[in-house]
């Protein structure tokens, strides 16, 4: 059955084909024609299809699948977000302690006359000991005055042993920064 | 269909993921393609499934670099991927017909690959039937483009073969099923 987009070949005014070369190409215009209206039909039968649907077991088997996946790759997610605050927050600390920033009271100290800006261990220390402690037990001396206790606390055994160490500073080197 | 909740998290747009959607919206298309892809039913369904983890795992991780609109693509490749990995693909190759013929004639696979309106039940069968005696290539072309809405050149990419033997493929099955329908008519 040939529809209206059949292909004829009418003669023109130039030059006829070769009676040959125009049925060979008419049939060639016709064959193409065919398998483009056959594609369209065969199309038109695939397309009234649909893809079979998951069964409900399929469905639940791999939404499972993929909760528990996603679940876990947020989980991960946030440890990474955790870990990294946490080493920006080390390296601030770090940082701050390095450059002798005052950090959180520390401010006191270094108006009190302390440097306490080589260690951020120190200047933490100070911050938890007894200011008055220190002072009363502080050494006298001309040469040296004990700032303040650095604290060591050792787990032994269980027992917690709190080693004190005066740490000591010459107090020409105070005067001088006076 | 899914007892658990929705698996909803927050993508790159900052807006919610519903995995269980998007599986309703795709599952059976991505499903079809598997079993085109794979022997059999069971394989298809657990090649699915390991594409779609693949699919979330990327983009929850944020290794998945493209649009939203890009996940069904993905999880295509992923299922032709894994299908060829698991080394079924070859056997395929060399068994396709003979098993197919097989699984018909036995009526070892029940489980339908298409579905139809009821008045167009006969027509789905001769249809499948047909699609599943087709060589796999081609049969992977008219899925893709039928059911998957690919266009030849996403199909020549996915594939990693040239536009113009994809446009083969496609034409060559479509008149191959066509004749098969020619020299048998669908009779209601």
């Amino acid at each position: 059955m040939r529809s209206t987009r059949d292909f004829k070949i009418e003669s023109t005014t130039a030059a006829d084909l070769p009676a040959e070369l125009h049925d060979r190409i008419l049939s060639a215009m016709n064959q193409a024609a065919d398998e483009e209206r056959l594609c369209r039909k065969m199309e038109s039968y695939l397309r009234r299809l649909r893809p079979a649907e998951l069964t409900s077991q399929l469905a639940g088997r791999i939404g499972i699948e993929m909760y528990v996946t996603a679940d876990s790759c947020r989980k991960k997610t946030r440890r990474l977000y955790w870990l990294r605050g946490s080493a920006a927050v080390a390296a601030a600390v770090v940082m701050l302690a390095a450059y002798g920033l005052p950090i959180m009271g520390a401010g006191s100290a270094v108006a009190e006359g302390g440097d306490y800006g080589n260690s951020s261990r120190r200047v933490l220390d100070y911050q938890n000991s007894d200011k008055s402690e220190w002072r009363r037990d502080a050494a006298p001396t001309r040469s040296y005055d004990v700032l303040y206790e650095d604290s060591i606390e050792l787990d032994i055994e269980g027992t917690k042993a709190f080693i004190r160490v005066p740490v000591t500073r010459e107090i020409e080197a105070e005067e001088d920064y006076l | 269909m899914n007892d658990k909740p929705a698996s909803t998290t927050v993508d790159k747009d900052s807006s919610p993921i519903d995995w269980s959607s998007w599986l309703a919206e795709y599952g059976s298309q991505l499903l079809l393609y598997a079993r085109q892809q794979c022997r059999n039913q069971s394989d298809a369904e657990d090649v699915l499934q390991e594409a779609l983890v693949q699919l979330v795992r990327a983009v929850e991780s944020g290794s998945f670099t493209g649009a939203r609109t890009q996940w069904c693509a993905y999880a295509y490749t992923a299922v032709r991927h894994l299908a060829m990995d698991r080394g079924r693909r070859e056997q395929v190759r060399l068994n396709y017909v003979r098993n197919q013929q097989e699984t018909l004639q036995e009526g070892k696979e029940e489980a339908p690959w298409l579905s139809s309106a009821a008045d167009d039940e006969y027509l789905r069968s001769r249809l499948e039937a047909m699609l599943r005696q087709l060589e796999p290539d081609f049969a992977e072309v008219v899925v893709l483009h039928i059911w998957g809405n690919h266009t030849f050149q996403q199909i020549a990419d996915m594939t990693g073969t040239k536009l113009s033997t994809i446009a083969s493929r496609y034409r060559y099955a479509l008149k191959k099923m066509h004749d098969e329908l020619k020299n048998n008519p669908i009779e209601r």
